[in-house]
């Protein structure tokens, strides 16, 4: 294991921008603000794409290097070390966390231009890149909950960026509070780890899963693969703590497309393609994860269809497309799994920068049904949306139909897969990509439907945000080519085209998922059903939204029901409330504070003992007062003791 | 027997002396042409090359004068602390002194003496040595406490300290002399060789227990605490700050060499004896700080507590208690400094900041000092991310771990009861609205010194490791 003694600099410069910009923003020019948090963030991405480099130049099966920064905490037999790890895995990650976060930063500062908190959000943004990188780079999993809950502080924060509205306050409280019930999935994880391994640090506990791998009880490694994996669909929206996601548009659109879509949310897809090896021995935890996420892939979709904000259809595609990633580390497809996170990152940040520049240029409206036409006004918001929207929906070459098309793929070739994963992936694919055009053929095409107080405003956003979108453009059409698939590569005479998975397979040789052989045949045949699939989806929204536009309205009417159960998100909110937070706040309210609080803890606990304690000193008072012959004579009493006792004893 | 005379192990000392010297006579000749005195210069280089001697010696140890001059890396390590210390006041202290219209360079010569005091104390095991360097270190400090000559309470606290200063040193010596009687020697170590194998006399138990009671007097620790507040109110602040941190830290230390040296593993009665004292301390420093409305004296009572909490780790010597006190006298000598040097930063013209009323709303005026406050209370408190959480979680884990369970969980049960008087002040501070907005002057040297013991008391709170890791070393030869 080699040292690589610079990667501290990765959360360093954005932690300087955060402490620069929160302490003394206020009194900051806007162009110093903006810098600082740009400058800082570059930074950072510069150096992770140094470090990928100095990565490369070490052999494959070797490249894992650590920066030992120091040791924090040390007691009795545990030692936890700031220490940060870099191999082929979190190199992926940390490149994807800054580069994505630096073309944010630049697209922020014309989206939030008149903002007049403009520092408070520049800052945030950079303790969240600070916090990320912390996760990313963590080398052992408590380091890594620093970073965990860094990330949801953030996210909390910015959601309620504009916390003058109650909403806006409400939906960061719910994510913040959603999240906390994930995490305590993830303590408990952490803890039993801690009694298994007797180490948190990853390196170390996979060479004990990979030498003493049968010793350990598969009880105990199930219990701790579903702890964390708790803890994921808290942080990555999964069924049943995905529900914070939807409400988390609230925040500014450029948050919503570096947290909200492209980083932070990715969290648990990271944490477990870091902890591989665990999951890979706890096969009924692995098939926990990838029953979760088929069904999150599939609900989420169903919930998009019928949304008319186009950030809330956004943000259940984001959903559906995490229970892909989801779905990928379930049945052992690590590599695909990540490959899907990166170009996810690219093309959904791209289609929130989109929406953003949208919802810029239409003064503030987010609901489609007053949008329409805008492809004349924005070219470039619609020339790079509809690049995105291809990838999302898995059309070749763009980047997602690699990714996916691989998650697909082994949902169905691997062995801890099935034919049901695979159904479930292709018909969630259909769904995606009729979602996805009804909302770029709402929003671009047709008559425009907006108010005229609106209409004559709209207009193409300026170069500083447009060229992070173009930049993303670019991405989500070249982004999946590093991963092709070998049946493809042959087509072109390419060997080993799949360079993605080979680079990060070391990380996940270990594992030893088995995969299934099957003919190219079968393979080029699955491929065209889920390309199939995605245009089908494609010509159904053409139909409904360019050239029956009166037939979705009739459809809702005719099947009403199953439109509200949809239109209301299967009303889990509701179920929610409740069944649980109903209960939990009059618990609360009568028992935890009027009798627990109120009485016992401030009445008897607090006041009581405060009392006692002022009682005791006033009494003592007068023992100390002032006279120096008393205080020989204490003096001379305590020598007397101290003699006393030691004739006795 | 030939003298065994080594000038290496006196170098400190060396360098105490000569700038002793020095600053006399430039002071001196400055106040006879009339001019400033710049005498506290010369102090700052003193001390810094006080503290730098250890840094660069740092493992090379030697012992002269027959064995009564010790410079092993516990002494080197206390020498660093001093100088720090020494740093410190010098920083903070012109300031008030300039406030109560008493800067004068006499300040600093008697630092340096009681510097020079305390650099002895903790490189001797021989008891006669100890109690001169002990005196040398208190009278300074007894003039120190009754600098403002004027004031009444100076005077009174100058006096009561040196009355009780002077019964506790009969104590000490007539303790030393039942050692002697009951061994042959006034040396620690010898006295360690004389009483290994066999049962301790009574006359020696009872010999140590007085120099245990001369001890128990010097760091302020109950029952004989008495003189502590009224000292620490009467004197200007920067030598209570002084008081507080460093002549407590050099009478710990020696308290800890000549304890270890002489009687280890503790005789029953020892352990018995300081069980008592550091469950006493605790208990009632910290209860009566909660009703003191002026700051010095709570930062008394404070003062007292924390020596209870550092007798914690004086018992659980066998498991790593002595490199936790080592560490928390580190960051004590921060973060307690840094308080009162707040109360200096906000003190007025004539005014020195006493009373916890003339603190309300300050921390809207000065918002930096404001912070700092917080920074050094919750360090005091033991509050985590400062250094204070670390330096109680090491006492109370030693305690833990050598059994005194139920002294580590009134040490926790106590320390909440001081977060509320810490707490208090910062409600003081930033909870009220200021009675004059007129903010007080501003002193770069001050400043110095808030921002480095800041920086310390949060960096020693991030990196702890290092530090503990130093003081283990600094106690391998010791222990």
């Amino acid at each position: 294991m080699n040292n690589i003694y610079y990667l501290w600099l990765i959360p360093f410069f954005p932690l300087v921008g955060f402490i620069i910009n929160g302490l003394f923003g206020k009194k900051l020019p806007k162009p110093v603000i903006h810098w600082v948090a740009n400058v800082a963030v570059w930074s950072s991405f510069t150096v992770a794409v140094i470090a990928f480099f100095d990565l490369l130049k070490v052999v494959p099966g070797q490249r894992i290097l650590v920066d030992p920064v120091y040791r924090w905490i040390f007691t009795g037999g545990l030692a936890i070390d700031i220490k940060f790890l870099l191999d082929p895995l979190s190199a992926v990650m940390i490149l994807v966390v800054t580069g994505v976060g630096a073309l944010i930063h630049v697209y922020s500062i014309g989206y939030m231009h008149d903002d007049p908190s403009y520092y408070r959000y520049f800052a945030y943004l950079n303790l969240f890149i600070f916090s990320m990188s912390i996760l990313v780079l963590a080398s052992n999993i408590v380091l890594m909950f620093v970073g965990w809950e860094g990330v949801g502080l953030c996210s909390y924060l910015l959601i309620g960026f504009w916390f003058e509205d109650e909403e806006k306050a409400y939906a960061g409280r719910k994510a913040f509070i959603t999240n906390r019930i994930g995490d305590f999935g993830f303590i408990l994880g952490i803890l039993l780890m801690l009694v298994i391994f007797k180490t948190l640090d990853f390196v170390e506990i996979n060479k004990i899963l990979i030498y003493h791998g049968e010793t350990l009880s598969v009880t105990a490694l199930t219990l701790i693969a579903i702890f964390l994996f708790i803890g994921a669909t808290g942080k990555s929206a999964q069924i049943p703590l995905y529900v914070w996601l939807p409400d988390a548009m609230a925040g500014p659109t450029p948050v919503s497309a570096l947290i909200h879509a492209a980083t932070m949310v990715t969290a648990g897809v990271y944490m477990i393609g870091r902890l591989n090896l665990l999951y890979a021995h706890a096969p009924v935890a692995m098939a926990i994860v990838a029953a979760v996420a088929g069904a999150t892939a599939f609900f989420a979709a169903t919930m998009a269809i019928t949304q008319n904000d186009i950030k809330k259809v956004l943000a259940y595609s984001t959903v559906s497309q995490l229970g892909y990633m989801f779905m990928a580390m379930g049945v052992g497809a690590f590599a695909a799994g990540i490959f899907h996170l990166m170009t996810h990152a690219f093309f959904k940040a791209l289609l929130f920068l989109g929406s953003g520049s949208v919802i810029h240029a239409m003064s503030g409206i987010q609901d489609m049904r007053q949008m329409g036409g805008l492809k004349k006004y924005m070219p470039v918001t619609y020339w790079t949306f509809l690049t995105a929207t291809l990838a999302i929906s898995g059309i070749p070459p763009f980047a997602g139909f690699f990714s996916k098309d691989e998650i697909i793929w082994s949902s169905f070739a691997s062995s801890r897969g099935g034919v049901v994963l695979w159904a479930i992936g292709v018909i969630t694919a259909i769904i995606t990509a009729f979602y996805m055009f009804r909302l770029v053929y709402m929003t671009f095409h047709g008559e425009n439907r907006s108010p005229e107080e609106v209409k004559h405003h709209i207009h193409e956003s300026p170069a500083v945000m447009t060229i992070p979108m173009v930049i993303l453009a670019i991405l989500s059409v070249i982004g999946g080519w590093v991963g092709v698939s070998p049946v493809i590569g042959k087509l072109f005479g390419v060997e080993n085209s799949n360079i993605f998975e080979e680079f990060l397979h070391p990380v996940f040789a270990h594992a030893h998922i088995h995969f299934h052989h099957y003919s190219e045949a079968t393979e080029w045949w699955f491929m065209a059903i889920s390309v199939g699939g995605a245009l089908l989806g494609i010509l159904i929204a053409f139909y409904l939204y360019i050239k029956r536009t009166d037939l979705p309205r009739k459809i809702a009417l005719k099947v009403w029901p199953l439109y509200k159960l949809l239109f209301n998100k299967y009303y889990v909110d509701e179920i929610y409330y409740y069944l649980f937070i109903h209960p939990i706040y009059l618990i609360s309210l009568l028992f935890l504070w009027r009798f627990t609080d109120v009485y016992v803890i401030d009445g008897v606990g607090v006041n009581g003992s405060a009392k006692s304690v002022r009682f005791t000193s006033r009494i003592l008072k007068y023992w100390q007062n002032g006279d120096a012959q008393v205080y020989i004579f204490s003096f001379v009493l305590g020598v007397v003791l101290v003699l006393g006792y030691l004739l006795l004893a | 027997m030939k003298l065994d005379i080594n000038y290496f192990v006196i170098l400190p000392q060396i360098v105490l002396t000569f700038f002793f010297l020095l600053q006399l006579v430039v002071d001196a000749y400055s106040r006879s042409t009339g001019r400033k005195s710049y005498v506290g210069y010369l102090a700052l280089v003193g001390y810094a090359l006080l503290a730098a001697i250890p840094v660069v010696v740092w493992g090379v140890t030697d012992t002269g004068f027959n064995g009564m001059v010790l410079f092993d890396k516990f002494a080197q390590f206390m020498d660093f602390l001093f100088g720090i210390v020494g740093i410190l006041i010098v920083l903070i202290a012109p300031r008030y002194l300039d406030d109560v219209g008493r800067d004068r360079g006499e300040f600093y010569i008697l630092l340096t003496a009681s510097l020079l005091g305390m650099s002895i104390m903790v490189s001797t095991t021989n008891l006669i040595l100890f109690l001169i360097a002990l005196e040398i270190m208190s009278l300074a400090v007894y003039v120190m406490a009754g600098f403002e000559k004027e004031k009444g309470r100076s005077v009174e606290a100058a006096f009561k300290y040196f009355i009780m200063g002077g019964v506790a040193s009969a104590v000490f010596l007539f303790g030393v002399a039942l050692v002697y009687a009951g061994t042959g020697s006034v040396d620690a170590s010898l006295i360690a060789k004389k009483v290994a194998g066999c049962k301790v006399l009574p006359v020696v138990l009872g010999g140590l227990t007085l120099v245990l009671a001369g001890f128990f007097f010097k760091i302020a620790a109950v029952p004989f605490h008495m003189w502590t507040p009224d000292s620490y109110e009467g004197a200007p602040t920067p030598a209570t700050a002084f008081m507080a941190v460093g002549v407590k830290a050099a009478a710990f230390a020696g308290l800890m060499r000549i304890l270890i040296v002489s009687v280890k593993p503790y005789p029953l009665v020892i352990e018995a004896i300081l069980w008592t004292v550091a469950f006493l301390t605790m208990l009632i420093g910290n209860f009566m700080a909660v009703i003191q409305d002026n700051l010095k004296r709570l930062l008394a009572y404070s003062s007292i507590a924390h020596a209870g909490y550092m007798l914690l780790g004086l018992l659980a010597y066998k498991n790593g208690g002595l490199s936790a006190v080592l560490f928390y006298l580190l960051v004590y000598a921060f973060a307690d400094i840094g308080a009162f040097a707040v109360l200096i930063a906000l003190g007025k013209d004539g005014e020195p900041v006493e009373y916890i009323d003339q603190i309300k709303g300050k921390a809207s005026i000065h918002p930096l000092l404001g912070a700092a406050m917080i920074i050094f209370l919750f360090s005091l408190a033991g509050v985590p991310p400062t250094a204070g959480f670390f330096g109680k979680l090491f006492l109370f884990k030693s305690a833990i771990s050598a059994g005194y369970i139920w002294l580590a969980v009134l040490g926790i049960l106590t320390s909440v009861v001081s977060l509320y008087y810490y707490l208090r002040v910062l409600v003081y501070m930033y909870m009220y609205e200021p009675s004059d907005v007129v903010p007080a002057r501003q002193s770069v040297s001050v400043g110095i010194g808030l921002a480095v013991m800041s920086f310390f008391v949060l960096y020693l709170g991030t990196v702890p490791a290092k530090f503990i890791d130093i003081a283990i070393d600094a106690l391998k030869k010791l222990v």
